[in-house]
């Protein structure tokens, strides 16, 4: 039995996998701030023997809520003389171009705890200035000083060669023992130093807590008899045992939703799709992600509280390349200034929640007007839904201001959502050079499912599969993982140029890394894929091509080279055949292979349609209009099932649309496939 | 039109948005230049079919409202009626529409959908060379714009698809790094046919009617967005001018404006200003409105987005021929620089009134800069060329910020490890200046570096540049500008023979930051630098008046919003300076002026006391007791510093008396030894003898000496 337990913003899920390849889930309460109590609750909720697991896996925002409420610990940064204001410096971004009063993020470690240290090492890796031990002295003895609870370290041009910040982060442990010590190199070995101290930063910030966090869970997990590894989901859609999420803890920043993605990669291998889409709507945002022939997308560039008027933080970890946009069932709807009517970013969260939920939300939100717009019952809420509430504010918030009623008002409400999400589709899509039409969607969440079919439609996206419970779908996909590391070198060399024994020796050492690290956790069933980062002598971005294994030969190098251009082309419409093309980053994902079930079909039954039927009603289609629209109940539905659209399909959490002349089935996993009729 | 279509409307607007940014964002991931790449030094616009902007991508917001011109004078130039599917034009004349200097290229694409043009794309982009007589092509001492490189006034550089080969030829053999500019010149034309493409498939989806009228919609929003904000807003006219240091020859130029707020326009009158100069710091027209719409959209609504339907309610006037309306063939390469001060001038005369829009001013300048050379590895040509960050003033309710762009763009360092590794430059340091801890220093030390002992940035490297702070003419302190932050930038070492090294633009920055230190607000605050006099008994040592200095925090400053609505204070007192809470600076430190309350405000730091150059700072572990306050008040100086770096001070007090380079030490003009009075006259609180003499600088006492104006106390004079 593999179990995975996710905590979110309002619910903590649980979903578990037995032998067999039955699916079992549960959902409690989130329990801020001993968020451990909520995951003991549900494993005991769930009835689970812990005796009997093998694999517990764990999603957290505890990192993430860390970072952005500011409760992380008080933290100390030791850098190369000269450097301590590259936090304060950052990009110089001031992306709210025309407010002149603009207020930059501010570091998370103030300058007084900034120190600086004489040591110099070259682009090349070389040692130009040795590290000055008095000076390190005096550092660790301010930083004593100060009762820092953390200490982050990063030297300029780490990445080349980390010997000063290895020797620095062993002379402060022994220095300000109790105290979490981390150092760039450990986390990444990517060039930037303004990307590199602030990862390094906010690792060490979010440290003390993760720990916490950790030991208190394990501690729980042991009392209850957990037993089996313990791992954590970390933000590029693998896993790390409980030990390697104590020492980088920064990798977790993005579990939950990753997870979802490298679920809709491991469906799509049983269901026989390689290109998919996956397109998770929550509470707060809509979030989507592209997988190419079967493979999930990770890139380094992440930033947490970017928007298009704050620069935000970088995290320069590997990340599952997600588009998110704050469209999610709680997004309230608003008229803006010029007096259009907007969605988002701005939540009414859990709590009060949309007005459905009855907890004094006022707002009106993509939840309301999807009631309205009969796409949710009443039923679907814990409660008795004020129908009344919810259709005055559609009213007073929306409708009023441009003549409408609260139907009208709740159609709009769901076509500009609606709107929203497609431009975040095509911007994973259409703008990275895919073309929908090539994809499937994956669509989970509790609103992934509702909008997703006339989504699609537009997109020209042939089907859509709803996973069997949609609403954990994330959790599902914690269960499916391996553990996996990613080691990214940077080493900018000309392809020509580059010598093949330099470049395997950089392979090499990669690999010994990763060898080392993964028998240190007791796993020696380990796999590899190979990538370079390349780019054309002189720019700037990179795009990331898949590469053989080394030793690479001539032959090798032109098929790189040839991938390369390909790749370039593809994401950028034109090549630059003839000009000389550059490696800048080593990228080694490295996978410890871990027992999972297959998935099982589901025996085929003759079921009856008639004992799924729940009612007909009133529902709103975004290319139809209103139609009356028969609700069946997935529960009852069984594999071999089709139905015709209009058709709405109602589960826990979640509902299903297929619009007129669509067919909705249920396949032998008993994941929905909704066929869009797309020419 | 129903409710419901009106919903339409605003989702094919709000399309229009994210195919502004897209096209944006395309540009940047194939551009070769990093000064496209990395600091974003360029712009991408959606035009309506007369060619009025719909939306502009995120990027150099100096570019804003440049597009529409430009597209309008290739309209002009070509007409409608001549064009065709796919046809990509190129121009850069900064004398035109959308001009700025040579080294901004343009291109305008018209969007085709079945046979009929349905709008324009068109985006400006600053290529690193465009030839001229010098590497990067922007220069300080170019007198004519024939020496600043290739010039295109709207020519067709992509015809229905074909690229024009002899044009691509010439421009290869008439730049210094053609491969970089053939990237990025594709670069610019994959944005374009990014944009053209999606305007289709929105035409496809929506239908092009639909597509029409929501571009109209954007654009009626927009004025209807400035002209609901114009009826609130307070009406007059309000003026203000100052002067550009310099023009390269030694002359002030003087920028001056007249604001006026009707209940439907919004003019800004720049008759009077200076004529065009035979010095690259000219503006043309489309460039200072630009500038112009910076300040407009910051006071109108800085989260509207952006579009020429705000800009009809602005008109902005110049004079033929001057410095902000040139006409061929003035050198232009650093327009920038008047256009800024264009901009400036507008918020300043603008700042008492709104306030909660626009604090103390900014950087005022691009500061950019400028190296060329070989590689000392590759022996390959290279070129650096670079604006860099600096420092904002406060503003209502908030401190300065250091480390940011200036008011015209988005991004601007380019980071040690890009340098290290890309080019033959390693940085020393990059921080933020806290060696001149209470210096208020004219010269911009702040932005000095060193390559190989020559001056890499800063006022030393250019002859623009001089005499930042001596604005109008009377070479007062503008307490406008003070209390800026500035990022230093040391190189450690530049291997081979130096191609170039220039700084074009006045190296005026402010030098002014210090932390409070340990325990108090945790934030880096900008500091605002005190000096005063203490009158010398007659016979005491030296008998010239040594300055003081004391640092402290403008934190929160909502004073920054007082003083600059009484626009500019001459000789302020440091209560002037410092005229809401928390309480005067120097009454924190003690009531040195005389008006001793004792007590520190909690933001002042840790304090050390000095006497004699060359002394430690012997730390005042608590700066709050009585004694303590007492000593400051009697040291010659007064540093703040971080309590944990005072066991190292060592070395603080020659940096902090003697590395000024520029002028040989600090106490240059100043009998030596005139700074010891501390010790011997100790101060009580309350105690007169120390007075107020305001704010000086260093400079005063060289001005004083040759016999110059200057900023003086009273007692002083």
């Amino acid at each position: 039995m593999r179990i995975a337990t996710d905590i979110g913003g309002t619910f903590t899920d649980l979903v578990a996998l037995d032998e067999q390849g039955r699916v079992y889930t549960v959902k409690g309460d989130t329990t801020p701030p001993n968020f451990e109590q909520g995951v003991i609750e549900v494993m005991e909720k769930s009835g689970i023997n812990p005796g009997d697991l093998s694999a517990f896996i764990h999603g957290t925002t505890t990192i993430i809520n860390a970072l952005t409420e500011r409760k992380g610990a008080k933290t100390g940064l030791i850098t190369t003389r000269g450097f301590r204001d590259v936090l304060e410096i950052a990009r110089c971004n001031r992306p709210d171009l025309f407010n002149l009063v603009f207020a930059k993020p501010r570091p998370f470690i103030p300058r007084y705890l900034r120190f600086e240290v004489e040591e110099r090492i070259a682009a090349d890796g070389e040692i130009i200035t040795p590290l000055n031990k008095a000076e390190l002295a005096q550092a660790a003895e301010g930083l004593k000083k100060e009762g820092v609870e953390a200490v982050a370290v990063c030297f300029i041009n780490s990445y080349a060669n980390d010997k000063h910040e290895q020797e620095t982060l062993a002379c402060i442990k022994e220095a300000l023992p109790g105290v979490f010590v981390t150092s760039s190199g450990q986390i990444t070995r990517e060039w930037r130093e303004y990307e590199r101290s602030s990862t390094v930063a906010l690792n060490a910030y979010v440290g003390p807590v993760a720990s916490q966090y950790i030991y208190k869970l394990e501690k729980e997990l042991d009392r209850i008899g957990v037993k089996g590894g313990k791992f954590f989901m970390q933000s590029n859609g693998g896993t790390t045992p409980f030990e390697g999420a104590r020492e980088n803890p920064i990798n977790m920043v993005e579990s939950g939703p990753v997870a979802g993605v490298f679920g809709t990669a491991v469906l799509g291998k049983a269901i026989g799709e390689e290109q998919l889409i996956a397109f998770d709507v929550g509470g707060t945002t809509a979030k989507c992600s592209l997988i190419d022939r079967g493979e999930v997308k990770i890139t380094t560039s992440y930033r947490i509280e970017r928007t298009d008027r704050n620069a935000g933080y970088p995290i320069m970890i590997p990340v599952v390349d997600i588009v998110e946009i704050g469209n999610g069932g709680g997004s309230i709807a608003w008229i803006d200034p010029s007096g259009s009517l907007k969605v988002g970013p701005k939540s009414a969260g859990a709590l009060p929640g949309p007005v459905a939920y009855g907890r004094g939300g006022t707002e009106p939100t993509t939840t309301d007007a999807c009631l309205i717009a009969g796409r949710l019952s009443p039923a679907n809420f814990a409660g008795t839904v004020d129908i009344a509430a919810v259709e005055a504010a559609l009213v007073n918030r929306v409708g009023k201001p441009l003549g409408m009623d609260a139907e009208e008002a709740a159609v709009s409400v769901i076509r500009v959502a609606e709107s929203n999400m497609y431009n975040a589709l095509k911007l994973i899509s259409v703008r990275r050079g895919y073309d929908p039409r090539d994809f499937t969607l994956v669509a989970f969440g509790g609103g992934g499912p509702m909008h997703a079919a006339s989504l699609a439609r537009e997109l020209g996206i042939r089907r859509v599969v709803v996973p069997v419970a949609a609403a954990v779908f994330s959790a599902w996909g914690m269960l499916m993982t391996d553990m996996r590391h990613d080691y990214i070198q940077t080493r900018i060399r000309l392809l020509d140029q580059a010598s093949p024994r330099e470049l395997d020796q950089m392979w090499d050492g990669l690999l010994d890394k990763a060898r080392k690290d993964f028998s240190s956790h007791g796993v020696s069933d380990i796999s590899f894929d190979y990538y370079a980062d390349m780019r054309y002598a002189g720019q700037e971005h990179t795009v990331k091509v898949r590469t053989p294994a080394p030793s690479w030969d001539d032959a090798a190098k032109a098929k790189i080279v040839k991938g390369f251009h390909e790749t370039h082309e593809h994401y950028y419409t034109y090549r630059l055949e003839g000009t000389p093309v550059e490696i800048v980053n080593l990228h080694l994902a490295v996978y410890g292979k871990t027992d999972k079930p297959e998935l099982k079909k589901l025996p085929r039954q003759n079921g009856s349609l008639e004992k799924a039927f729940k009612e007909k009603r009133r529902v709103y289609f975004s290319q139809e209009g209103w139609q009356d629209t028969p609700i069946y109940d997935r529960e009852r539905l069984f594999p071999g099932a089709r139905l015709t659209g209009p058709v709405l399909v109602e589960e826990k959490a979640a509902a299903a649309l297929a619009g007129t002349g669509q067919t909705l089935t249920v396949d032998d996993y008993g994941n929905l496939i909704i066929e869009t009729e797309v020419k | 039109m129903n409710a419901t279509d009106s919903v339409t409307l605003d989702i094919v607007k709000d399309s229009l948005i994210a195919i502004g940014d897209e096209v944006f964002y395309a540009f940047a991931q194939t551009s070769m230049s990093p000064i496209i790449y990395e600091t974003l030094d360029y712009a991408c616009g959606i035009a309506d079919v007369k060619g009025d902007l719909l939306t502009q991508g995120n990027g150099a917001c100096g570019f804003i409202g440049m597009i529409s011109p430009m597209i309008g004078e290739v309209i002009e130039k070509f007409g409608k009626e001549t064009m065709k599917s796919g046809d990509v034009y190129l121009i850069n004349d900064p004398y035109m529409g959308g001009g700025t200097h040579l080294s901004d290229i343009g291109m305008v694409m018209p969007v085709f959908y079945r046979g009929e043009i349905i709008a324009f794309v068109g985006n400006k982009a600053h290529w690193s060379d465009v030839g001229g007589m010098a590497a990067g092509s922007f220069t300080t001492n170019s007198t004519e714009v024939f020496q600043e490189g290739l010039r295109f006034s709207g020519v067709k550089l992509v015809d229905a698809g074909e690229i024009n080969p002899s044009l691509t030829d010439m421009i290869a053999a008439n730049v210094r790094f053609p491969v970089s500019a053939n990237g990025d010149m594709w670069g610019q034309i994959a944005s374009l046919r990014t944009g053209f493409n999606r305007l289709v498939e929105l035409c496809d989806k929506y239908g092009k009617e639909v597509l029409l009228k929501s571009m109209a919609r954007l654009m009626d929003q927009g004025e209807q967005a400035a002209r609901t904000r114009l009826a609130e807003m307070p009406k007059g006219s309000w003026e203000a001018e100052q002067f550009m240091d310099d023009d390269g020859h030694g002359n002030l130029v003087k920028i001056k404006v007249k604001v006026t707020i009707t209940e439907k326009n919004f003019i800004a009158d720049f008759s009077g200003s200076s004529p065009q100069v035979v010095s690259p710091i000219n503006t043309g027209y489309s460039s200072l409105g630009a500038g112009v719409k910076v300040a407009y959209m910051s006071i109108i609504n800085p989260g509207l987005s952006v579009n020429d339907g705000v800009f009809r309610t602005m008109e902005v006037i110049a004079e033929e021929a001057s410095v902000l309306k040139c006409k061929a063939p003035a050198p232009t390469s650093c327009y920038f620089e008047s256009m800024l001060y264009a901009l400036d001038t507008v918020w300043k005369a603008l700042a008492p009134v709104f306030p909660e829009y626009l604090g103390a001013g900014h950087m005022l300048s691009v500061c950019a800069v400028i190296l060329a050379g070989n590689h000392h590895k590759s022996g390959l040509p290279f070129l650096i060329v670079e604006p860099t960050g600096g420092g904002w003033g406060a503003s209502r309710g908030k401190d300065g910020e250091v480390g940011r762009s200036l008011a015209l763009q988005h991004r601007s360092f380019l980071g040690n490890h890009l340098h290290g590794a890309e080019y033959p430059v390693v940085h020393r340091k990059a921080g933020v200046d806290d060696r001149h801890i209470g210096h208020l220093n004219p010269r911009a030390q702040g932005t000095v570096a060193r390559v190989d002992g020559a001056h890499y940035l800063g006022a030393a490297a250019g002859k623009i540049g001089d005499k930042v702070f001596f604005r109008d003419g009377h070479l007062h302190l503008d307490l406008y500008q003070i209390a800026m932050p500035v990022i230093i930038h040391e190189l450690l070492r530049f291997p081979g023979p130096l191609g170039h090294l220039r700084q074009p633009c006045p190296g005026g920055l402010f030098p002014l930051i210090h932390e409070p230190g340990h325990g108090l607000e945790e934030y880096l605050l900008p500091v605002f630098v005190a000096e005063f006099h203490q009158p010398v008994k007659a016979g005491s040592q030296g008998g010239d008046l040594p300055p003081h200095i004391a640092v402290g925090g403008n934190r929160k400053a909502d004073v920054c919003g007082d003083h600059i609505r009484e626009g500019r204070v001459d000789l302020p007192g440091v209560h002037q300076f410092y005229p809401g809470k928390p309480e005067p600076l120097l009454e924190d430190l003690g009531g040195v002026g005389g008006k001793g309350t004792g007590g520190h405000a909690p933001h002042i730091g840790p304090v050390g006391l000095v006497s004699h150059k060359g002394d430690d700072l012997p730390p005042v572990e608590h700066g709050h007791h009585h004694a303590d306050i007492r000593k400051m008040g009697a040291a010659p100086h007064v540093g703040i510093v971080d309590e944990v770096d005072i066991p190292a001070l060592h070395g603080f007090l020659a940096e902090f008396l003697d590395d000024f380079p520029d002028h040989g030490g600090y106490h240059a003009d100043e009998p030596t030894g005139a700074v010891a009075l501390g010790e011997e006259i100790p101060l009580h609180i309350g105690d007169p003898a120390g007075i107020i003499q305001g704010f000086i600088d260093d400079g005063t006492h060289r001005c004083l000496g040759k016999g110059v104006k200057h900023l003086v106390p009273d007692s002083y004079q």
